[in-house]
Order: structure tokens, then C-alpha cells, then sequence
């Protein structure tokens, strides 16, 4: 019980750690595709490790439950956000900073 | 000991996406910053149920705040057009 306790608190420090790691790639990177990049990817895996964690630590009741259904929430919802933000920048005309061009629109990504 | 620290770490990610939400000049950057520190306040609140059982119907609002996060950033996507 002790050491499924400790491995609950390592979870939670792991994932918490790889969201830091992903915010401080928000601030280094330069433009919006590897900012987001750099943030869809940390935040996905990050943020469900931690909950998990928190699940592990909390036994099997229904706070833990709750927190189950937030995980499966999160990993839903973080590739739709990332994908709809993607698509507004393509969008929008935001091109990355260097020489590889994005399609200036969706249609002209579809052909 | 391993709480402060998990919470101290927390806190240094939200300050970072509060600093990129202040420093970037694209809106698209700002509105990444607001959608991710949804999630880091999240596990905040995750956390502070975990710490203490009391304050369990705090998970309600970590749901809804989730659901509500996914509808903003879909509706405020979908309606977008400034570049800048």
C-alpha cells in the first residue's frame, strides 16, 4: 500500500514535470506551430500522468472515479483543441518562421 | 515535503504560460496559453481534492471547467479572423 502510494506521487511529479518542460518549450520556441507543438504535446501526456497519479494515490472510490472521467475528457479534448487552433492558423495565413511554407488555406492543403 | 514541491512546480508552469501569455503578440499564442493553463488549474484543483477530502464537490467544477474549456476554444476557432 506504502509503495503504491509512493508510485502514485511519482506519477504525479513526473507528469508534472513533462507539463514544465512543455511550458518552458512554449516560451524557447519562436513561432505558433512549434509553440503548440511543444505545448500539445507535453499537455497531453503530462496533465492525464498526474491524474492518474492522483487516481493511484486516492484508492479506488468515487473522487477517484470523477477524476478518472477528467482524464478521459482530457485526452478527447486536447487533440480537437490542437487541431481546431492548427486550422485557424493555417487559416489565418500564419506561416512558420523559416523556409518551409503552409498551405495558404484548407482547400489548397486538401489537394 | 513531495506536495509543496508537486504544487511549487504547478505554480512555475502557470507563471511561464502567464509570462507567454503577456510577452506573445499573436493572439493565437495567447489563447494557446489560456488553454493550457485550464488544464494546469485542473490538477491544481485535482491536487487540493486528493489533500483534502472535504473539499470533494470541487471535482464538479474541475469537470465542468474542462467541458467549458473544449466549447470556448472549438466556438472561438471556428469564429476567428484577426491574423494579428
Amino acid at each position: 500500500m506504502v509503495l503504491l502510494h509512493y508510485f502514485g506521487w511519482t506519477l504525479v511529479l513526473f507528469g508534472v514535470l513533462v507539463s514544465l518542460v512543455g511550458a518552458v518549450g512554449c516560451l524557447r520556441f519562436s513561432d505558433f506551430y512549434t509553440k503548440l507543438h511543444a505545448l500539445s504535446v507535453s499537455d497531453s501526456l503530462g496533465v492525464p500522468i498526474s491524474l492518474a497519479g492522483l487516481v493511484v494515490i486516492n484508492g479506488f472510490n468515487f473522487v477517484s472515479l470523477k477524476i478518472f472521467f477528467i482524464i478521459v475528457i482530457l485526452l478527447f479534448v486536447n487533440p480537437f483543441s490542437t487541431h481546431a487552433l492548427i486550422r485557424a492558423g493555417i487559416k489565418n495565413k500564419i506561416h512558420p518562421i523559416g523556409e518551409v511554407k503552409v498551405p495558404l488555406s484548407i482547400n489548397e492543403a486538401e489537394k | 515535503m513531495l506536495q509543496i514541491i508537486i504544487f511549487c512546480l504547478i505554480g512555475a508552469a502557470t507563471a511561464l504560460m502567464l509570462c507567454n501569455l503577456l510577452v506573445a503578440r499573436e493572439r493565437l499564442v495567447q489563447f494557446i496559453s489560456v488553454n493550457v493553463i485550464t488544464s494546469y488549474v485542473i490538477v491544481f484543483i485535482c491536487l487540493l481534492v486528493v489533500l483534502d477530502s472535504r473539499l470533494a464537490s470541487y471535482l464538479d467544477v474541475a469537470l465542468l471547467y474542462a467541458l467549458a474549456s473544449f466549447v470556448v476554444s472549438i466556438a472561438v476557432m471556428k469564429f476567428y479572423k484577426g491574423s494579428k
